[in-house]
C-alpha cells in the first residue's frame, strides 16, 4: 500500500486446479455451478455491479461484483447481510478476490479475503495521510 | 464482536507504529506515552493519537496511577482477530477443496 499500510484482516489461500483457467472460470461465475461445489443456492448476475445471492445454513447473504477480468480476475464486495442487501450485517464486510492463471495443465487459483475499511475508517486515513 | 469492532481492530493494526506499539505493550507491559515516545520515531502527539485509536479498538486499556497514565494490553480483540482470520481461511480451505472435487469430477 502507498503509505506503507498493510491490510491487516487479509486471509490467502491457493490451490492448484485439475481444469483449464476457462473451465475453472465457468465454476466461479456460473450460478449452476457456484450452487454445486459451494452446497448453498447461488445467484449471480456476472457482470461488474451484479449481485451475489447466497442461500444455506439458514441465512441469505449477499455480494456485489466489483471487477471481473475473464479468465484472469475475479472480484467482489461481500456483505454478509441477512435477509436483504439491506438486512442486518452477519460480520465484517469484505472483499474477495480470486487470481487465475494457467499452470501446466491446468490452473493455479488464489484466493484472497480482505476485510474492508467502514467509511469512517476511510475518511480517518485520508485525514491521517494529509496531516504527515 | 459484531462486524464493526473487528473492523476497528483490523484498522488499528494496519499502522505499522501501531503494531510496533502493540508489540512492545506485549514484550514490556504498561507503558506511558512519554515511554513510548522516547522509544519510537514519532512525536508523543502522534503517540498520544495511536494510542487512543488503539483503545477506541479495545485493544488497550488506560490505567491512570497518580498524574501518569499507563496503557497496557488487552489480549481479548486481538484473540477475536485471530480467530476470525483462521475461521475465514479454514472456511475457504473447505470451499477450494470442494472446488477442487467438482473440477475433478466435470473433466
Amino acid at each position: 500500500m502507498p503509505d506503507g499500510r498493510e491490510p491487516a484482516g487479509r486471509v490467502a489461500r491457493e490451490i492448484v486446479l485439475p481444469a483449464s483457467p476457462e473451465a475453472v472460470w465457468e465454476s466461479l461465475t456460473t450460478p449452476d455451478q457456484l450452487s454445486s461445489w459451494l452446497g448453498s443456492r447461488v445467484e449471480l448476475d456476472a457482470r461488474r455491479g451484479g449481485l451475489l445471492r447466497l442461500e444455506g445454513g439458514g441465512a441469505v447473504r449477499f455480494g456485489v461484483v466489483e471487477a471481473l477480468e475473464p479468465f484472469e480476475y475475479l472480484a467482489f464486495r461481500w456483505r454478509p447481510m441477512v435477509g436483504s442487501p439491506d438486512g442486518p450485517l452477519l460480520g465484517p464486510g469484505t472483499r474477495v478476490e480470486f487470481f487465475l492463471k494457467p499452470k501446466e495443465g491446468g490452473t493455479h487459483l488464489q484466493v484472497v479475503e480482505t476485510m474492508m475499511p467502514t467509511a469512517s475508517h476511510t475518511s480517518a486515513m485520508a485525514s491521517a495521510g494529509a496531516s504527515r | 464482536m459484531n462486524g464493526q469492532s473487528m473492523n476497528d481492530v483490523f484498522f488499528a493494526l494496519a499502522d505499522p507504529t501501531r503494531r510496533e506499539v502493540i508489540r512492545r505493550l506485549s514484550e514490556g507491559g504498561p507503558v506511558t506515552v512519554s515511554d513510548l515516545a522516547r522509544q519510537l520515531p514519532v512525536t508523543r502527539q502522534a503517540v498520544a493519537k495511536h494510542l487512543t485509536t488503539l483503545a477506541e479498538a479495545g485493544l488497550i486499556s488506560a490505567e491512570r496511577e497518580g498524574r501518569r497514565t499507563r496503557y497496557h494490553l488487552t489480549p481479548g480483540p486481538l484473540a477475536q482477530a485471530m480467530g476470525w482470520m483462521a475461521e475465514v481461511g479454514a472456511e475457504w480451505d473447505d470451499r477450494l477443496l470442494a472446488l477442487h472435487r467438482h473440477l475433478r469430477r466435470g473433466s
